[in-house]
């Protein structure tokens, strides 16, 4: 199975920039660098923030750019989401007897389940009782599954960061359910922190992935301020065999210098000055 | 536990490698490690110290080690 890892697309109204970039221009770059390079893609899965304000207008852009792709998409929503104008964009989009925006299918005998983690009006991540019961129901009946949310459930030893992860009084009830199917959870994918973070948690990887806008600089003192910057974007390529995963970090919006070299020895020898 | 894997420095005697001093980026690494990451117990560097395997810039490798 192979799977695009999109996140954190920040779209906003069509012609509204977002922190100095154009968010549909990036998003643009990332589905075309899909459609030109892996079309063997199984799923194109994009871990929430797909719009920055939340707008109607906002979501309907997303939905216009999601044609000629090479396989199904996955929308997650994150904080910066409004899941009540994300449902009227998506009217048929899946979703739990509650509410949330918590949905799974299964592929090559592995359970996809995609998490909503958010609550209105908060950049923190939330996951109560009544989403943990759903999750405990999806993973009770299947014997290998892999999960997709918006935030990270764990800290991250960043202080400011750390403050809008999942919130603290819903972090042990999630712990002691990955605990508890450690086994066959295979992997925790998650964005929101705009950067790459790997790890393992409660016996289990996990993988963070680039925003296709701007990036945040970890900081490990910072109490308050979260810092970020243009760095450079990524997606994430995620391939998973029989023997295990492998994830890729794709540079879209490369289009400087590119070095090419062989693989013999050769090819790396040290060149002789002229004399 | 806290350390900090470096790998690939690829430093050269003199001049740029690809128009960048591998020995400058280096040496920035190393700032910023100590700078942010003084506590880290060890820094690992796993292999591509030197770009053509060069006695030279090994001796100049600005990192060292903490008890
Ligand atoms: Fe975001």
């Amino acid at each position: 199975m192979k799977f695009v890892h999109i996140s954190d697309i920040h779209l906003t109204c069509p012609g509204e920039r977002m922190a100095g970039l154009d968010p549909h221009r990036r998003f643009a770059q990332a589905l075309d660098e899909v459609r030109g390079k892996h079309q063997d893609a199984d799923r194109i899965i994009i871990t929430g923030d797909l719009t920055h304000w939340g707008e109607p207008d906002a979501y309907a852009a997303l939905n216009d750019a999601l044609v000629d792709l090479p396989c199904p998409v996955r929308l997650l929503v994150g904080n910066h989401d409004n899941r009540a104008n994300f449902l009227s964009a998506f009217p048929d989009h899946p979703r739990d007897e509650h509410g949330y925006i918590n949905y799974a299918e299964d592929l090559d005998g592995t359970r996809l389940i995609y998490l909503d983690t958010t609550a209105p009006r908060t950049h923190a991540g939330h996951f109560g009782v009544d989403r943990i019961q759903w999750l405990e129901a999806q993973l009770q009946d299947c014997t290998h599954a892999r999960l997709f949310m918006h935030h990270n459930v764990m800290t991250l030893s960043q202080p400011a960061e750390d403050k809008i992860a999942l919130v603290s009084a819903d972090r042990p009830a999630f712990a002691d359910l990955l605990k508890r199917h450690q086994s066959k959870i295979d992997y925790l994918h998650f964005g929101h922190i705009h950067a790459i973070c790997t790890g393992t948690y409660c016996g289990i990887p996990f993988a963070s992935v680039r925003s296709t806008g701007n990036q945040s600089l970890p900081d490990f003192t910072e109490t308050e301020l979260l810092h970020g910057g243009p760095l450079a974007p990524s997606f994430a390529l995620i391939e998973v065999g029989g023997d295990g995963t492998v994830i890729h970090d794709i540079p879209f919006t490369w289009d400087g210098p590119v070095f090419s070299s062989g693989t013999g020895w050769d090819d790396w020898a040290k060149p002789v000055a002229a004399e | 536990m806290k350390f900090i894997p470096l790998a690939d420095t690829h430093v050269v005697g003199a001049g740029l490698l690809y128009g960048q001093d591998p020995a400058k980026r280096l040496s920035r690494a190393v700032a910023t490690t100590n700078a942010e990451n003084g506590d880290a117990h060890f820094v690992i560097v796993t292999g591509g110290m030197t770009y053509w395997a060069m006695q030279r810039p090994l001796r100049g490798l600005p990192a060292r080690s903490r008890s």
